[in-house]
């Protein structure tokens, strides 16, 4: 990242922390809640690129989100709403 | 645990889900609205999850889109435990009793509901109109209010007025208690009523005036009269030429006969004066009721002693249907410490005094002018009596049927 950028971020992110308004709504990305390494709870991404039991990969505004460990099942899935449980080893954010 | 009910009432599946685009399967569920749970990879390409019935129908599009094979493997919930015990036709048969007990209570009368009455009782209502060929529970198109009413109204000779109806299983009936209809001391009676009607003392007096409008007085200033003497007489004398008595012309006496009264007094008061403080605890029950059914929902916390807790009652209605059918209300219970004090004699006037000025009250609404009162307490066998003297002048007097008219030589 070049030092124009580190010192100049997105408006809009500033303008959001300024009023402290949640980015999720705004912005669309991503809103992820984490226990621990035992269940990982995703909301508001696009859609699910592949399932296994070692390997979780959604899709999102910024990207692709790869959840990565071992005995992974999805508990439920509703509209943008994606629960996973099992031995979470890494989280991988793909663009 | 409210998930779980759910599952169980709508019924869910376990399906297996196969093909090479079962990501894409799962996204095209996630947009169009249908909960999947507990996905699970099997083997490669293959994927086990578990939705709900309701959502199936909606597969087959979503199959098509995505190129994927589904199999059904389990089925759970209440719906095919019926069918798999083959329990319809007894859930049929409970659906149909339950069906019939609703019609036939909506069919019939089962509560009385009685306004209008401050001198006959509720129980004194029904009995009457048990008379009349009511009764609790019988059919709706047997009643006849008109003939219910005009045969209740023949029966009792108390209720000048009554008014029958019925509003959903309750018979409401509204009466107008004819509290001056005496058969001795009736109203003044028409001028074609063939009876005499004399003026006789109610209460014992000492005649202190009287006014004679129509009739024969009987009695004159001073004279002392006891319960039922004849103070004026219903009655004038005709007299022929010579004047003597030829016949009687019978009427009704009327006139303004007052006298002196008196009233003796005598009550013991209570050993000890019961002081209540409210301590500032209570608690809050909640209630439903269906009808005049009532049912209290239990509480958490313990209720207070019975003869400590103080009870205010509110009801409001929470469904605005006819005859309040289904209400709820709230009970606000309040604490209160109950100290004891015997009573000592300045407790005791002021007791007395509440209680002989309440009589007073009394008296006064009667029509009686108080002249002169006098109040003592006493302290008799360990404890206080209050005893009270009062005299005054009242309007005595009431009317009384003598008999048929009957034509008297003297």
């Amino acid at each position: 990242m070049s030092k124009s950028q580190k010192l100049c971020p997105n408006t809009t992110e500033k303008l959001l922390d300024g009023l402290e308004l949640p980015k999720d709504l705004i912005l669309g990305i991503p809103y992820m809640q984490c226990y621990g390494n035992l269940e990982i709870i995703i909301e508001n991404f696009r859609g699910i690129l592949g399932i296994s039991t070692c390997e979780i990969e959604v899709s999102s505004k910024n990207g692709r989100i790869l959840i990565c460990g071992k005995n992974l099942s999805v508990c439920a899935i509703r509209d943008r709403y994606l629960k996973v449980n099992g031995h979470i080893v890494k989280i991988e954010f793909l663009t | 645990m409210i998930h779980s009910v759910k599952k169980w009432l709508c019924g869910w599946l376990v399906l297996k889900v196969t093909g090479v685009k079962t990501g894409r399967f799962l996204s095209l569920c996630m947009n169009h609205g249908i909960e999947v749970w507990s996905v699970e990879e099997r083997d490669s390409g293959c994927l086990q999850l578990s939705m709900f019935l309701y959502d199936i129908p909606k597969l087959k599009k979503l199959r098509a889109k995505s190129a994927v094979h589904i199999r059904f493997m389990e089925r759970h919930g209440l719906i095919f435990q019926m069918r798999k015990h083959s329990n319809w036709p007894c859930v049929a048969v409970v659906i149909a009793v339950l069906v019939f007990l609703c019609v036939q209570y909506r069919s019939h009368i089962w509560y009385v509901k009685v306004d209008g009455n401050s001198f006959l009782s509720d129980e004194t209502c029904e009995q009457l109109l048990r008379q009349a060929g009511f009764y609790p529970g019988i059919r709706k198109k047997e009643l006849d209010c008109k003939s219910l009413c005009s045969t209740f109204l023949q029966q009792s000779g108390e209720i000048s007025w009554a008014s029958v109806s019925k509003e959903g299983q309750t018979l409401y009936l509204n009466i107008r208690e004819n509290l001056d209809a005496d058969s001795d001391s009736g109203m003044v009676p028409e001028e074609s009523d063939d009876y005499m009607y004399s003026l006789v003392a109610d209460q014992n007096a000492t005649i202190s005036s009287i006014i004679t409008r129509n009739g024969t007085p009987n009695v004159k200033v001073g004279d002392e009269v006891l319960v039922g003497d004849v103070l004026i007489y219903g009655r004038e004398p005709i007299l022929d030429d010579s004047g003597e008595i030829a016949d009687y012309l019978y009427l009704c006496a009327d006139g303004d006969v007052e006298g002196f009264v008196s009233y003796d007094w005598d009550e013991p008061l209570s050993s000890f004066q019961e002081v209540r403080t409210d301590t500032g605890n209570f608690y809050t029950r909640f209630f439903v009721g269906i009808g005049n059914h009532v049912w209290e929902i239990p509480g958490i916390y313990p209720e207070y002693c019975q003869s400590r807790q103080v009870t205010v009652y509110d009801k409001f209605s929470l469904i605005p249907l006819k005859d309040q059918f289904l209400w709820i209300g709230k009970r606000n219970v309040y604490e209160q410490d109950i100290s004891l004090y015997k009573t000592d004699r300045t407790l005791a006037m002021e007791e007395s005094e509440q209680l002989f000025s309440d009589y007073l009250l009394d008296l006064e609404e009667e029509g009686v002018e108080i002249l002169r009162k006098n109040m003592v307490i006493e302290y008799v066998d360990g404890g206080y009596r209050m005893v009270g003297h009062v005299e005054g002048t009242a309007t005595i007097g009431c009317y009384k049927k003598e008999g048929k008219m009957i034509h008297e030589y003297e």
